[in-house]
């Protein structure tokens, strides 16, 4: 049943400390694949979120199996499983998205076959596939700014070397740039955003919210510092809103976020086509 | 000639899927010196370029930069490298200016902003190209060879002591190609930067180097301008080769 919001009724949802922290959560997480998803889609490769947090979820179910700590356990395995895609297309005939195909599918299948041999744990299994605001807890909220801190670091810091070795990542190691050092951080970082982004977005979603604010900026700007921030307060803005969204039109949160984002994206494409159109039109004019 | 050569191959062999490239060369390169490396079409010379900065590995053979083995070698900044193939991003959200600078990057390690300095050394790199109007172009909105020049000018960023230019005046205009030789010409007798620039235009090139390899996957000829000018065979064997490989291309197209 969706909930009309009255005038003073935009507070309401606060009182919920869930809300709070789930409000809190998807504002971070927003933030956090917006700026990732800069470089994700600036070198090509949309899938290899998409594949990692499926990848991600086989080591979320074998943490759980295992009693392992949940970050420890999801992290270690959705890093092997990045650094395994990166080695396989580097040494060997294979593409990336092949390699991304093999691996991560075949740690999604070694979760689902641990998840129907127990199955007393259906709840957190759809927790996982799709979301679930209800279960963030301030802990998640501490990790979540965690991981969006060191990413922000990490940027800052060392901004040159990644637009190099995004540019042109072969030459790149020519200049001194340490490209495997680079590709391993940026596996470890994706790794952590995708677990970071699990309770709120669900493994299914994630893909989308790290690919959409990038593409987004992408249309709106055609400087790449311009396109991290706009990518990253578009990821903020989404996860703010599509958080409201979700209280008041009662779905999922990963849901309504990426909903939200795709409509964002459908307006920026179709105000750049206008502008376009307008612009070509008056210049026919002049001339 | 003081010091170990910037760059030395010594009896390089390389094979792609069995057949060889690139057959027991050698050759060493010293500071201030212009090196032309020639050869027709498939004769090696991209593949000995990348056996040079290490992106391939001999099967055979060592390859020593600034006297040490290449696998040993760290000092990336003192060699700038223009690949044949500039990688072209159409949609790239970066200008010029942010491409040259990331030449720079080897100078300051992981984590270390550019300074003030480093500004100063992009700019003069965008000067000497005759890129400087274009600075604040998107990188893909360029020619192919506007292209080319700021790749110079990002090897060119680095200040390195050895160049390796794989067929960087591609797409390039007579003009600018000539500007861009006497540009290294005059790099090479200011800053004493050893040049090694990879073309089959042969002719065109000959006077502006001190040095001339030729190849065709072996080494024919290795010497100064005037050595070769006494060696008609070695010359009549490169240019039979060119026009077999060009006959082949034909063929095959």
């Amino acid at each position: 049943m969706s909930k009309a919001p009255s005038t003073f009724g935009l507070l309401e949802p606060f009182q919920y400390e869930f809300f709070r922290n789930g409000m809190l959560a998807a504002v971070l997480v927003g933030a956090l694949c917006g700026l990732i998803g800069v470089y994700i889609v600036l070198r090509g490769m949309s899938y290899i979120g998409h594949g990692l947090s499926h990848a991600i979820f086989g080591g979320a179910v074998v943490a759980f199996v295992m009693t392992w700590n949940f970050y420890l356990g999801a992290g270690a395995w959705g890093f092997i499983a990045a650094v395994l895609i990166n080695q396989t297309a580097r040494r060997t005939k294979i593409n990336a998205d092949a390699a991304i195909g093999v691996v991560t599918t075949a740690s999604f299948a070694i979760g689902i076959a641990l998840v129907s041999r127990y199955r007393n744990f259906t709840r957190s299994f759809d927790a996982a596939l799709f979301g679930n605001v209800l279960g963030v807890t301030p802990r998640d909220v501490l990790a979540i700014a965690a991981v969006l801190l060191m990413v922000g670091f990490i940027i800052f810091f060392g901004y040159r070397q990644l637009l190099f070795s995004t540019f042109d990542a072969e030459v790149a190691a020519v200049y001194g740039v340490r490209t495997q050092w680079v590709e391993t951080l940026f596996a470890l970082v994706l790794a952590a955003a995708i677990i970071a982004s699990m309770q709120i977005l669900g493994v299914t979603l994630i893909a989308a919210a790290l690919v959409i604010p990038a593409i987004t900026a992408r249309l709106l700007t055609d400087s790449f510092n311009r396109m991290l921030l706009l990518s990253t307060l578009c990821g903020a803005l989404t996860g703010f809103f599509g958080m409201y969204l979700s209280y008041y039109v009662d779905v999922a949160s990963g849901a309504s976020i990426v909903l939200l984002q795709a409509s964002v994206f459908g307006a920026a494409l179709s105000a750049v086509s206008l502008q376009k159109r307008v612009g070509s039109r008056l210049l026919r004019t002049l001339q | 000639m003081s010091g170990p050569p910037l760059l030395a191959f010594d009896r390089v062999s390389f094979r792609y899927s069995g057949e060889v490239v690139v057959e027991e060369v050698s050759l060493s390169v010293q500071a201030g010196e212009f090196v032309g490396l020639i050869g027709p079409n498939g004769s090696g010379k991209s593949t000995l370029m990348r056996l040079g900065v290490g992106l391939l590995r001999p099967q055979s053979g060592s390859v020593r930069l600034f006297g040490q083995p290449l696998a040993r070698f760290r000092e990336w900044p003192r060699i700038g490298y223009v690949p044949q193939v500039a990688a072209a991003r159409p949609g790239f959200p970066a200008t010029v200016r942010e491409v040259v600078s990331t030449g720079r990057v080897g100078r300051r390690g992981l984590f270390r902003r550019l300074s003030e300095s480093d500004g100063h050394a992009v700019d003069l790199a965008l000067e000497s190209v005759g890129m400087m109007p274009f600075r604040s172009r998107l990188i893909g909105e360029l020619s192919g060879g506007q292209h080319q020049r700021v790749m110079l000018a990002r090897a060119l960023a680095g200040e390195p002591e050895l160049l390796l230019l794989d067929e960087p005046a591609a797409g390039v205009d007579a003009v600018a190609k000539l500007e861009l030789l006497n540009l290294l010409r005059r790099l090479g007798q200011d800053t004493n930067l050893a040049v090694v620039y990879v073309s089959h235009d042969f002719e065109t090139l000959r006077p502006y180097f001190n040095k001339i390899a030729l190849l065709n996957r072996r080494l024919l000829f290795f010497g100064t301008r005037e050595d070769l000018g006494e060696q008609q065979d070695v010359e009549r064997q490169l240019i039979e080769a060119a026009l077999a490989s060009d006959h082949h291309e034909h063929r095959g197209a």
